[in-house]
């Protein structure tokens, strides 16, 4: 069956999520297709400092040359294969292979082979770029740094479509117009397909469902004893209590789709709030920007964007989750915390709280998410062959904008899916 | 059953008091095992801390991520949410068993007068057909360790701390 004939308008085929053949052709073709976020040019401030991670399942690593750009180069050394950066991060002046020391540019270019002589007569040279760490083609827009294995997809900024808007609103949030990645990373690994966890993030169906667990807990935690406006015990209540807004809360929010796979969803919760921690950043903020354009920044209330296929941003708590398919059934997330560049500690520890509240391993909303994901995995094993994405659905009308009730962004992400399924590679 | 590593403490630290600070470990890891955790909740003060950290080299949990970083009230909502009936993913209860090694009184905190304590220890978790292995050291500090001794803080460092995990619902 083509690929193809595994998605409807309004309804998928499960094999979607569990065929190995599929994950495969998604790895070639979607992951293979798109620009993919690679990391934030902030983890390699110094020039030769790199961090190494994956694209489309190949190990490449990111690294800052002495001009101040930054190169994404495949970590495959040309001899016999070996990574040549090694470990998560490091730097280096030059890069050397540790298994028989072919040295290489930060760059990539190959500078040096031990025992040049034996290569004498070969095709073996420096200079030939097939002898290269070969480099990605890359691009960074506001310090988010991707990397594509495909020649002809688009301009990264064309590419990112309204995405690009997002990217600009979590760099215009800090006071000094810069992010830094700080504070760790969570590495989650989730029971479900990569495509289950992006079609969760604008449901504004589930939150009553899946986590009645932790509402009901913290209503039995708080009777009579509200937590002191602007503690950290407030926040992390109000973090919770969010998931039970009411569905006409839910239909107020506002979901956009554009681009290839690209999706925000705004108003979720309004992240401004009025205690001395959030006034002394709102203050810094204005005196950078002036009044009405720090209030512009603030009042863009993105909740998250999904930047397909393997970037979903938070906004309004600076967070980052970079998706890697492991199996059909495994999915690789991590998670990052930016800091706001001219913000006080106080007020970036707030996205530390947020990061530790929701994304760590042990949040007791994550887990509830994680138990539906699972089934949703499991489920779709067998049964009846399609499942349904029909809420809302528009199709007639172009299925731009709706709401946290509407099914449309995974339509979406769905004809994103067909289209690169279909082999195209722009 | 006690080890002193500091001599200065060997007088404060008679035998019976250090039998007392023994068995308050043993029934922290007791009753979580047979999820008594009114129980062990009350073995914590007020102003208590559950930390685990991500990283051995983060000095504090406020400007870096953890992997639990919970006061009282983050810890008896944890609490509540393992009873819920709703509680999705607990439809199939965890079982864990905890083996701790000796503890040793390491020093006292000197910004609180605390009795610092650390054991190493193991726990295996039982979960819907898997099983799984925490390790790693357990640093504890006892506030009003001599006449009424209660946690004030129990961080976990686990061995792995920075590999990936699938969800850690438990307090380990």
């Amino acid at each position: 069956m083509p690929f193809t004939d595994l998605v409807a308008e309004n309804r998928v085929h499960r094999k979607v999520y569990v065929s190995p053949v599929v994950l495969d052709a998604e790895r070639e073709r979607i992951f293979g297709g798109s620009w993919l976020y690679v990391g934030h040019d902030s983890q390699i401030p110094a020039a030769g400092d790199y961090f190494c991670t994956e694209v489309a399942g190949r190990p490449v690593f990111m690294i800052r040359h002495g001009s101040g750009d930054v190169h994404v180069l495949h970590n495959h050394c040309p001899h016999r294969g070996a990574l040549v950066a090694g470990g998560r991060t490091g730097n280096a002046r030059m890069l050397r292979c540790c298994y028989h020391g072919w040295t290489f540019q930060v760059d990539g270019r190959l500078q040096a082979i031990p025992c040049m002589e034996s290569y004498e007569g070969s095709e073996v040279r420096i200079g030939d770029p097939r002898f290269d760490l070969k480099p990605l083609r890359s691009a960074v827009y506001r310090g988010f740094v991707f990397a594509t294995l495909n020649d002809d997809a688009p301009a990264l900024a064309a590419w990112l479509n309204q995405a690009a808007a997002v990217l600009d609103n979590m760099t215009e949030r800090a006071p000094d117009g810069k992010l830094e990645i700080a504070g760790g990373c969570f590495r989650a690994v989730q029971r479900n397909n990569w495509k289950v966890y992006l079609e969760n993030l604008h449901d504004g169906m589930h939150p009553k469902f899946v986590h009645q667990s932790s509402l009901r807990a913290s209503d039995r935690v708080c009777r009579g004893e509200e937590p002191d406006a602007g503690s950290d015990a407030a926040l992390r209540m109000r973090i919770i209590a969010a998931n039970d807004q009411d569905f006409e809360q839910m239909n107020a929010l506002t979901v956009d789709c554009f681009g290839a796979g690209h999706s925000t969803m705004r108003g979720f919760r309004n992240p401004r709030s009025d205690d001395p921690v959030a006034r002394e950043y709102e203050e810094a903020l204005v005196a950078r920007r002036g009044a009405a354009e720090a209030d512009r920044i603030l009042s863009l209330n993105y909740h998250n964007a999904n930047i397909y296929p393997n970037l979903s941003v938070h906004p309004s708590f600076m967070q980052l989750r970079v998706i890697f398919p492991v199996s059909v059934d495994r999915t690789l997330v991590e998670i990052w915390t930016l800091r706001l560049k001219g913000a006080g500690d106080a007020f970036n520890r707030r996205n530390i709280l947020y990061a530790n509240t929701v994304h760590s391993p042990s949040s007791i909303i994550k887990v509830d998410d994680l138990e539906a994901y699972r089934r949703v995995q499991a489920g779709n094993a067998g049964g009846t062959e399609w499942v349904s994405q029909h809420a809302r659905d528009r199709t007639a009308s172009g299925d731009a904008t709706g709401s946290a009730l509407s099914e449309h962004y995974i339509r979406h992400q769905y004809r994103a899916w067909g289209h690169y399924m279909e082999g195209h590679r722009s | 059953m006690m080890l002193v590593r500091d001599p200065s403490l060997q007088a404060d630290l008679t035998p019976s008091l250090r039998e007392r600070l023994a068995l308050l470990l043993h029934d922290e890891s007791e009753q979580l095992d047979t999820g008594r955790f009114d129980a062990w909740l009350a073995l914590f003060t007020p102003d208590c801390v559950y930390w685990m950290p991500l990283s051995p080299e983060q000095p504090d949990a406020l400007d870096h991520v953890s992997l639990f970083y919970e006061d009282r009230l983050a810890m008896r909502l944890r609490i509540e949410r393992l009873r819920h009936p709703r509680a999705h993913s607990l439809k199939d209860l965890i079982r864990t068993s905890r083996c701790g090694a000796t503890p040793v009184a390491e020093k006292i905190d000197e910004s609180t007068g605390d009795l610092v304590i650390t054991r190493r220890f193991q726990m295996v978790e039982y979960h819907r057909d898997r099983t799984r292995l925490f390790a790693g050291i357990y640093t504890y500090q006892i506030a009003d360790f001599r006449d009424d001794p209660r946690i004030r803080l129990k961080r976990v460092d686990l061995v792995d701390s920075a590999a990936p995990f699938e969800a850690i619902e438990t307090f380990i």
